[in-house]
């Protein structure tokens, strides 16, 4: 009881430094925000604009923005702590390296959620998202967005401590993470395509299936982060 | 009471053997400096004590707990306190925020007004809105000076800590940590090259005696 108390302590500690962070360098935040959103005005005119207009490519387009977002984030997960001499200070405390995952994921779920929300203001506008589709979505795109910020959070904070104290992190980084996290991206686009009433799906895969895949992955990389987190931080 | 207890333990940086076959015990209340020339592996030594490298042979015990090799619970004590030679400080945030993230690392609660002694205690009460990167070197390390005032640990590891301070500063370190060594019995270890530390400490050990 009292060693889970500490836990969560120690966890909110992670949790409630790393979002203060932000507050007070909010030029990365803004940044990422301004990028991505100029991705997502920018990005129909390499189709041509008259296919702006179809359903079809929006759903992967805001899912495409989504994934630079997670780039920038991930990369630079444990950047600041490993840098700064925190992360060592934090290994030889008795902060449990576990809370210090578990921390960094939650997060991760919530910068990212606080980055796609504009972005999807961002989206219906320039995507002419129509009304019925906005309707039909909101309540579905929510929880979408959640799990996919878990599943990308959980394997994104996990190889971060791999790779925090690795001269090849900037290389390692992408080449681990993405093949990793295709099935999140594959299961966030497909579910919110099934889900959009303008768009015509051929007979495929049934939306089920892809909600395990996006409620799965990251119950599986929580479990290995907390399994393995002793070795994940270890020199 | 034993604090600390190496046994036969052997470092190394990449394929490179630094000590072998060092053996060290710490009581409570008991110094030591650690002297050697640079690159030697003083530093690595005591990141592996508190927990943060590893060792490639030997053993490390933090009181009645093994640290290496690896136990199923090997984190290190909450009462041990590892100032490296670089403050390790958050530079976006305000002095006050980082003694408050360093103290409740630790798993203490955070006191506002023990914060607020502390850090008028080593020259920075008027500091505590200020942003860290706006510090001077010297008054960074009194910020991680501020910490071990709050925090008593059992075992105090540092590395360097006289580095950037001027006089007056030093005077201070080495007041704080005759106030540990007596009042809270703490068992320090420090790395340096400070003859003033090395006599403050009363013993020391070269590492060269352990190179290979």
């Amino acid at each position: 009881m009292k060693s889970g108390v500490a836990w969560s302590k120690s966890c909110w500690l992670i949790f409630e430094y790393s979002v203060r962070s932000v507050f007070v360098r909010k030029a990365s935040w803004a940044g990422t925000l301004a990028f991505a959103a100029c991705l997502a005005i920018l990005f129909p005119f390499s189709f041509g604009t008259e296919l702006i207009q179809k359903a079809e490519i929006r759903h992967g387009a805001f899912w495409a923005i989504n994934e630079f977002v997670v780039a920038l984030t991930v990369a630079r997960l444990f950047t600041l702590e490993a840098e700064s001499g925190i992360l060592e200070m934090l290994l030889s405390t008795g902060v449990s390296r576990s809370a210090l995952l578990a921390g960094k994921i939650m997060f991760v779920v919530l910068y990212l959620l606080s980055l796609q929300i504009p972005l999807l203001g961002v989206w219906i506008v320039f995507y002419n998202v129509p009304n019925a589709s906005i309707i039909s979505l909101a309540p579905i795109i929510l929880p979408m967005l959640l799990l996919f910020n878990l599943g990308t959070g959980t394997i994104g904070a996990l190889l971060a401590c791999v790779t925090a104290r690795s001269t090849g992190r900037d290389l390692l980084m992408p080449l681990l993470f993405y093949p990793l996290q295709l099935s999140v991206l594959l299961g966030a686009v497909s579910l919110a395509t099934y889900s959009d009433p303008g768009v015509v799906m051929l007979a495929g895969t049934q939306g089920s299936s892809w909600w395990t895949i996006l409620l799965g992955v990251p119950a599986l990389f929580l479990s290995v982060g907390v399994l393995l987190s002793h070795a994940l931080f270890q020199e | 009471m034993t604090i600390l207890k190496c046994e036969e333990v052997e470092l190394k940086v990449g394929y490179k053997t630094l000590i072998r076959n060092f053996s060290l015990e710490l009581s409570s209340g008991e110094s030591l400096a650690v002297v050697g020339p640079n690159g030697l592996g003083k530093t690595t030594l005591l990141r592996t004590l508190c927990g943060v490298g590893k060792p490639y042979r030997g053993r490390v015990f933090l009181g009645e707990q093994m640290l290496w090799p690896q136990s199923d619970d090997n984190k290190p004590s909450a009462r041990l306190c590892y100032l490296a030679s670089q403050p390790a400080l958050f530079l976006d945030h305000s002095v006050s925020a980082n003694l408050e993230f360093y103290v409740r690392s630790h798993a203490m609660d955070w006191d506002v007004q023990l914060g607020k002694e502390a850090l008028g205690s080593v020259g920075l009460g008027g500091r505590l809105q200020q942003t860290a990167r706006t510090l001077s070197t010297g008054q960074k390390r009194r910020l991680t000076l501020a910490f071990m005032i709050i925090v008593k640990p059992e075992l105090l590891l540092l590395d360097e800590p006289t580095n950037g301070l001027d006089t007056e500063g030093v005077s201070l370190c080495l007041q704080l940590l005759s106030e540990l060594r007596r009042e809270s019995k703490s068992a320090i270890l420090i790395a340096t090259h400070d003859q003033q530390l090395i006599d403050w400490c009363g013993k020391a050990v070269d590492l060269k005696r352990w190179a290979p």
